[in-house]
């Protein structure tokens, strides 16, 4: 069985669900209205000002990076809701035993649905991205981050992390999407999973709060990557180190970890 | 002479927690024939379907492909080709009927065949709602699709739960001929059903179950040569054993 | 035997655990002084020139203005204050110095609208009566009913050893050198803005008690700002003003002179066009400090926004260039979530001043935490500093907490720690930290070697007391250890605690 043909069953299907639909006007939309709030902050004095949206310094990068962080954050939620549901909603719909009949393997298509949810997901804010890019350019371009003469940072090295930040992202939300397919496979509806996934994360999110063991939790690498190069957009120093290397064994064995369960919980489960 | 088994079915055995669905149930399918499989609602049809499509595990019994075992119901459909229909088929109801067979071509590892989609469907009699969403579909032609697709991938081996429900007279006796010109091109089915009609005029040999257990089982000609098909099962299903 | 050895075990890890941990009463002496009256403000002054600092507190003022001063002796300070000077009630600021060998110790000169006069040390103790200097008229016209505020305006500018008068008038600065027989002649004038460059950091909630005395001015931002140090390295001491970002320099000559136009003028443009037009500006405070120990004055400017969803701190350093300074900056720092501005001192020891920044993190998350938990998490990051230049993170970030009671906010309490005390006497800062919760006071202390942690993990010296707001280190008996002083200027406690080393 070639993966590559569980992903195209997967794109056919998504395609035209109404999940998707929503997923990508939702997104859109708010990426409009949030360039436009970022836009009007930075530019115009204003209630609007008071927020600084873009704070630190004006150009391309710190335009397209603030929102495409505000999109991450909304994006967490979207991966939530389609990962946690993505089995169990055939399962309810019955479509998973008119699959499973076929000659497909059981894991094959946990690893196709984590596979394709990644790709959308990864393809969308490279979307976001290039096309905030592209509109903070024109609206700012993209000049060396200085102040006084003084350059913090050059603009080649701010679009080399903007790319690195952007291919780290692959990471927490594979690890991410890995955690909630976990859940999915456990119901036949999308309540349970959904809440369980909801609701393990808002924990992760408490407890990455804590000073020592906040390393232990995919919640405190969920915005890492972004958030990193959203700093050095805003001026702040590069710090990669030591933090990414945590992030990158953190998540791979999250992703790891979360997608054997998974298989290892789905080829027991009984279709009814 | 010795007969050909394409499947036996031995001593096959699921509980579901303290309910005994199915008590070592044995039963064989022939090569070439069309195999009926009858009981009353509850009798562990769809258990025992859902078993052979390795949808849920059995608790013990074997499974015989050829002769040979087959460990994990799961495999056997690496091992034969197999056309399914499920009782109460579902499929992706925002998309169309050809987008459906598409992914489920995909699904079982075929290429995308639009032409063979296209014979089927209107093999099926659903030519002119091929670009139909399947939510707009009535069950009846819901298992028409189900037909159709589960003889998209060209089975050695056809399992269908109540193929026949929902269906109007005139699509049955369709199918009774699409099915019946399956077994002349070498092809096997295992039909489960309610309708008698159908499965005395359709099957060679059938397999009465009742309460998870195999009460009546044989050629179906020689079974019918004194007492008609519905006193059969009537009578079987009430006296458990005959 | 087992059972032994498990006993033994533990006894040996419990003594391990409380070696190096002991009371502050081993390296302190404590000494609780008590009197009539709220402390208003506190000094410390070497008045009697014996090496050793003298306490003055002036007290909330009532019908007349005091002056509470207590000398400190070999063994210590007396339980009471050696004497109470009643100041007179046209005193409007005033300062310390030696401005005239005529008497013994130093002088504490103060400025009434129409002249400047002085208490003098007679017989160890202050004679009452103050001495007419000269007449003068100043920008300071009427005192307040408060007490009199002390502000710089005494510098030993041509290093003679006796003390020189800055005058602050409305469009100059008269500038009075001091001579052996106490008679000040009017010396020159300078076009120099009026200045303010106070002394009493606390009353005018300007930072908190570490600033970097002997190494800093910590400026505000409405008024400039007077700082007398060697700028064009030429070993001679220039005034240096600072008001706003603008930076005027006037250079001493070898004549001991300053030209009336200020030699150097720059602007450093701190607020940027769009910055000068917002609702809320940044708040922003320019520094001199001699950051790589080349003996020239250096500026390092501050800026704090403060947004709804964001704050961001930058910290300018201009390093003086042969009696230059660039507005180009030669560093920028910027760090998130800054609070405050930052600390200006020598941590490592290395002549180098460092910097100290407290950042506290901002988020949904935090935000909900400090709801939840009524804590804020501040952490102190240490950027050590070579040459002017410091790296891009910190060496070290302490942590220091504080509880929020939303009811009452003068009385939230925290853990806060202090990092301009040198209680080993090794040249390396230590911490001090003050627990609220467990009226306890800790000494970590500093560590030189580059492997290990800054600090030590666990406090080497630890006291239970009675906390003020407000602690003040400094080093009053002269010994290169720092002394502790509890302010209880918002605490309305009519006594002053001290902790002076051994």
């Amino acid at each position: 069985m070639k993966l590559s043909n569980v992903l195209k069953a997967e794109f056919r299907i998504q395609r035209k669900s109404s999940l998707v639909k929503f997923i990508l006007i939702t997104t859109f939309s708010l990426s409009i209205l949030f360039g436009f709030i970022i836009f009007h902050s930075s530019y115009f004095a204003g209630p609007l000002s008071f927020l600084a949206l873009m704070k630190g310094y004006e150009n391309g990068f710190n335009f397209s990076i603030s929102l495409n962080y505000s999109i991450f954050n909304i994006l967490i939620f979207f991966i939530i809701i389609m990962a946690s549901t993505t089995v169990s909603d055939e399962a309810q719909k019955g479509t998973l035993k008119t699959v499973l009949v076929k000659r497909v393997k059981r894991d094959e298509i946990i690893i196709g649905k984590f596979l394709f949810l990644l790709l959308f997901f990864f393809c969308l804010i490279v979307i976001i991205s290039l096309f905030s890019l592209a509109i903070g350019g024109v609206l700012y371009g993209f000049p060396n981050i200085s102040e006084k003469n003084y350059i913090i940072h050059s603009s080649l090295s701010l679009f080399f992390n903007y790319l690195l930040s952007l291919l780290l992202v692959v990471f927490p939300i594979s690890a991410l999407i890995s955690l909630c397919l976990f859940f999915s496979v456990f119901f036949n509806n999308n309540m349970l999973p959904l809440i369980s996934s909801l609701g393990v994360n808002f924990i992760f999110y408490i407890f990455a709060e804590l000073d020592v063991y906040k390393y232990f939790f995919l919640a405190n690498y969920m915005l890492y990557p972004l958030k990193t190069f959203k700093r050095m957009a805003q001026g702040l120093p590069l710090v990669w180190n030591p933090d990414v290397e945590y992030m990158l064994l953190a998540t791979f064995l999250y992703s790891i970890g979360f997608l054997v369960l998974a298989t290892f919980f789905f080829r027991r489960k009984e279709i009814l | 002479m010795k007969e050909d088994f394409l499947l036996s079915i031995r001593d096959l055995s699921k509980s579901f927690g303290k309910r005994k669905v199915l008590d070592n149930i044995s039963f064989n399918i022939r090569r070439g024939k069309i195999t009926g499989f009858l009981g009353p609602n509850g009798a562990g049809k769809t258990t025992t379907i859902k078993l052979l499509l390795g949808l849920i595990k059995k608790d013990k019994g074997q499974i015989e492909l050829n002769g040979k075992e087959i460990q994990d119901a799961k495999n056997l459909k690496f091992n034969i080709t197999i056309g399914a229909l499920l009782e109460f088929p579902s499929f992706y109801s925002n998309l169309t009927a050809r987008e459906n067979l598409k992914i489920l071509a995909l699904s079982d590892n075929y290429q995308i065949d639009e032409k063979r989609i296209d014979y089927l469907l209107n093999l099926v009699d659903l030519k002119y709602d091929k670009n139909r969403k399947i939510k707009t579909f009535s069950f009846g032609m819901k298992q028409k699709f189900a037909i159709s697709d589960a003889l998209l991938n060209d089975p050695e081996l056809l399992i269908l739960d109540e193929p026949f429900t929902g269906l109007d007279p005139n699509s049955m006796d369709s199918l009774n001929k699409i099915l019946k010109n399956f077994v002349k091109n070498n092809g096997t089915i295992f039909v489960s059903s309610h309708i008698l009609s159908e499965v005395e005029d359709l099957c060679d040999w059938i397999v009465l179950i009742n309460k998870g257990k195999v009460i009546l089982k044989g050629e179906l000609k020689s079974l019918i040569s004194q007492k008609s098909l519905k006193e059969i099962y009537l009578k079987s299903t009430k006296n458990e054993i005959i | 035997m087992k059972k032994f050895v498990i006993f033994f075990a533990f006894s040996l890890f419990f003594s391990f655990n409380l070696i190096g941990q002991s009371s502050f009463l081993k390296i302190f002496n404590r000494f609780e002084m008590k009197f009539d009256h709220q402390i208003e403000d506190i000094f410390f002054e070497d008045l009697n020139n014996d090496n050793l600092e003298d306490i003055l507190i002036q007290t909330k003022a009532s019908d007349i203005k005091k002056l509470l001063i207590f000398f400190q002796r070999k063994e210590g300070f007396d339980f009471a204050p050696s004497q109470i000077l009643n100041f007179d009630k046209n005193a409007i600021i005033f300062d310390v110095g030696n401005i005239t060998n005529q008497y013994q110790g130093r002088e504490i000169v103060y400025l009434t609208s129409s002249s400047l006069r002085f208490y003098y040390l007679e017989e160890n103790l202050y004679n009452p009566e103050s001495i007419k200097l000269i007449d003068i008229s100043s920008i300071f016209l009427s005192p307040s009913p408060e007490s009199p505020v002390r502000c710089q305006f005494i510098w030993d500018v041509n290093e003679d050893k006796l003390d020189d008068l800055f005058v602050s008038e409305p469009k100059n600065l008269t500038l009075f050198l001091g001579e052996e027989n106490g008679i000040f002649k009017e010396s020159q004038k300078i076009d120099s803005n009026p200045f303010f460059t106070t002394r009493s950091p606390f009353r005018f909630s300007l930072e908190d008690s570490e600033t970097a005395e002997n190494f800093s001015q910590k400026t505000i931002t409405r008024v400039p700002v007077l700082y007398v140090g060697d700028f064009n390295g030429n070993k001679r001491k220039d005034i240096i003003s600072i008001f706003k970002g603008e930076i005027e320099v006037f250079f001493q000559n070898e004549k001991n002179k300053f030209s009336k136009e200020p030699d150097f003028k720059i602007n450093l443009d701190i607020l940027t066009e769009k910055e000068k037009k917002k609702l809320l500006h940044p708040i922003f405070t320019v520094d001199a400090a001699d950051l790589n120990n080349n003996g020239l004055i250096d500026i390092v400017v501050s800026k704090h926004e403060v947004q709804a969803m964001a704050s961001l701190s930058k910290i300018y350093i201009h390093l003086n260039k042969k009696g230059k300074i660039n507005v180009t900056p030669d560093q920028i720092l910027v760090s998130e979530s800054a609070q405050g501005n930052p600390k200006i001192l020598d941590i490592n020891g290395d002549n180098h001043l460092d910097l100290i920044i407290t950042e506290a993190k901002m988020g949904l998350f935090q935000i909900i935490k400090i709801l939840i938990t009524r804590k804020v998490t501040f952490e102190n990051a240490i950027y050590l500093g070579q040459g002017g230049k410091y790296p891009e993170l910190p060496a070290a970030k302490i942590k220091s907490k504080m509880r929020f009671d939303f009811e009452k906010l003068e009385e939230s309490e925290g853990e806060i720690a202090y990092f301009s005390g040198d209680f080993s006497g090794d040249g390396i800062k230590d911490i001090l930290k003050k627990i609220d919760e467990k009226n306890m006071l800790a000494v970590f202390l500093g560590r030189s070697e580059a492997r290990k942690k800054m600090f030590s993990k666990k406090a080497s010296y630890e006291i239970k007391e009675e906390l003020p707001m407000i602690i003040i280190i400094k080093d009053l008996n002269n010994d290169k250890i720092s002394d502790i002083i509890f302010n209880f200027r918002m605490d309305e406690k009519k006594k002053l605690v001290l902790f002076l080393s051994k």
